[in-house]
């Protein structure tokens, strides 16, 4: 029984350890890649502005075809549940306020953040891991370019634009497709239903809609390329890291969420 | 008399290269000393133009359809011009050795070293590396090979330099320095 307790202590230090250990080199990571990508001699470098846009296109730009989708589905399904059940209670002046602190609260970071997850950060880490295997990190050393950079700022930057972009159409596609729906059941113009829908929206709502796009950008370019840089040289670590990698996002992304609901 | 001539040197380690090659990328910067090496390999995750231009776009502040064009007269000079948006995965090793090559020779360095290239090359690859040779004088700027001396053979019939390392590396400190 005692033995059993030392051993639930000594579990129980090894994974405080390894989550202090965990956050104090993201945030150092963090800090150097947003440090190299804006206050060294070579910003906005060409080259540099180059492989932003270029890292919007690869994860962002593809992603609009699914988020689309997702968004008519999903956005059309959670706004028609919702604004049903407040018709049939009576509450149709609440239809505004409760849509738009679902949509822009909830919906829009919540889906569009798994969505980039699936996406993105499996691409980016196998990216980075695969850069760390063949070695190209030596041939950027050897010409004197700092990774930090070249290779993790434009994709970090390039992360949080596409995330805030792919949420705000999220939540334009939504509120478009859904309040059309809304103004055939309330008789009401799109116009009249906009406007309860603007005046609705509270400071709050923007900054939480804000906070979780900002981090859960940062969180899915960041996260993926620290556990790459982390692991071994081998083709083995990169399945073994990739999955220690999701993890570690998944627990990110719901913190996040979960923050972003407190505000 | 040198000036003008491939400069050869011949070692019985090829172990010891990978130290030399480090030491002198260590010491000089790329702009004057650039490397055609297995150990300096072409990024993956970039096409082949990117991989040439890198450099020269990074120290120069230039966007890469700025240079495209030289990449291209650069390429059809090795008959090589389809490679130029394939990623290294694509490519066979005689073409990961032009990109190289041109990776290292398009922002005129002072000095161009190759490492082992018959090791790299192979057999059925080395003649077109010959040719090259042949032509560099003109052509590339001042070469500097490094080959495993079992292979010194292969050389005899090129007008180059042959030296022993110690020489070797005091001619890449004087044209440096």
């Amino acid at each position: 029984m005692f033995m059993h307790f030392i051993k639930l202590v000594e579990n129980l230090g090894q994974w405080t350890i390894s989550i202090i250990l965990f956050f104090t080199g993201i945030t150092f990571f963090t800090i150097k890649t947003f440090t190299a990508g804006l206050f060294s001699k070579a910003f906005l470098n060409p080259v540099s502005i180059t492989f932003i846009l270029r890292q919007i296109n690869f994860i962002g730009v593809e992603l609009i075809k699914t988020t689309t989708i997702v968004a008519l589905v999903l956005g059309l399904a959670i706004v028609g549940t919702l604004s049903n059940t407040l018709i049939n209670f009576g509450a149709t002046t609440s239809i505004g306020v409760a849509l738009t602190g679902v949509l822009v609260k909830i919906a829009a970071p919540f889906i569009t953040g798994l969505l980039f997850i699936f996406r993105a950060a499996s691409a980016i880490f196998i990216d980075i891991a695969l850069m760390k295997n063949n070695n190209d990190f030596k041939t950027l050393k050897s010409m004197d370019i700092d990774e930090y950079q070249m290779v993790f700022f434009p994709r970090v930057v390039a992360s949080i634009v596409s995330m805030f972009i792919l949420s705000s159409y999220f939540i334009l596609l939504s509120i478009i497709g859904s309040f059309t729906l809304l103004s055939f059941q309330l008789n009401t113009t799109l116009a009249v239903v906009g406007q309860q829908v603007i005046s609705a929206l509270q400071i709050s709502d923007v900054v939480s809609f804000i906070f979780q796009v900002f981090f859960i950008g940062l969180i899915v370019a960041i996260i993926p390329m620290y556990t790459a840089m982390e692991q071994k040289r081998s083709q083995l670590w990169i399945i073994v890291s990739m999955n220690k990698s999701m993890m570690r996002l998944f627990y990110m992304f719901i913190l996040i969420v979960f923050i972003g609901q407190l505000i | 008399m040198i000036k003008n001539k491939t400069i050869t040197t011949f070692i019985k380690n090829p172990h010891d290269t990978k130290s030399i090659i480090n030491d002198l990328i260590d010491k000089y910067s790329w702009g004057k000393i650039a490397v055609v090496s297995e150990d300096v390999p072409l990024m993956s995750a970039l096409t082949v133009l990117d991989n040439i231009v890198l450099y020269k776009c990074y120290a120069k502040r230039l966007y890469i359809s700025k240079v495209e064009n030289e990449v291209i007269e650069f390429l059809n000079r090795y008959n090589e011009p389809n490679i130029i948006y394939l990623h290294k995965g694509q490519l066979n090793k005689y073409q990961q050795f032009i990109a190289k090559l041109a990776r290292a020779t398009i922002h005129n360095p002072d000095v161009i070293v190759i490492d082992m290239p018959f090791d790299y090359l192979g057999i059925d690859n080395f003649n077109l590396f010959v040719d090259i040779i042949k032509k560099s004088n003109t052509d590339l700027g001042k070469i500097m090979i490094i080959e495993n001396s079992r292979f010194s053979n292969l050389y005899d019939d090129l007008d180059i330099n042959k030296v022993g390392i110690d020489e070797w590396l005091i001619h890449v400190t004087k044209i440096l320095s």
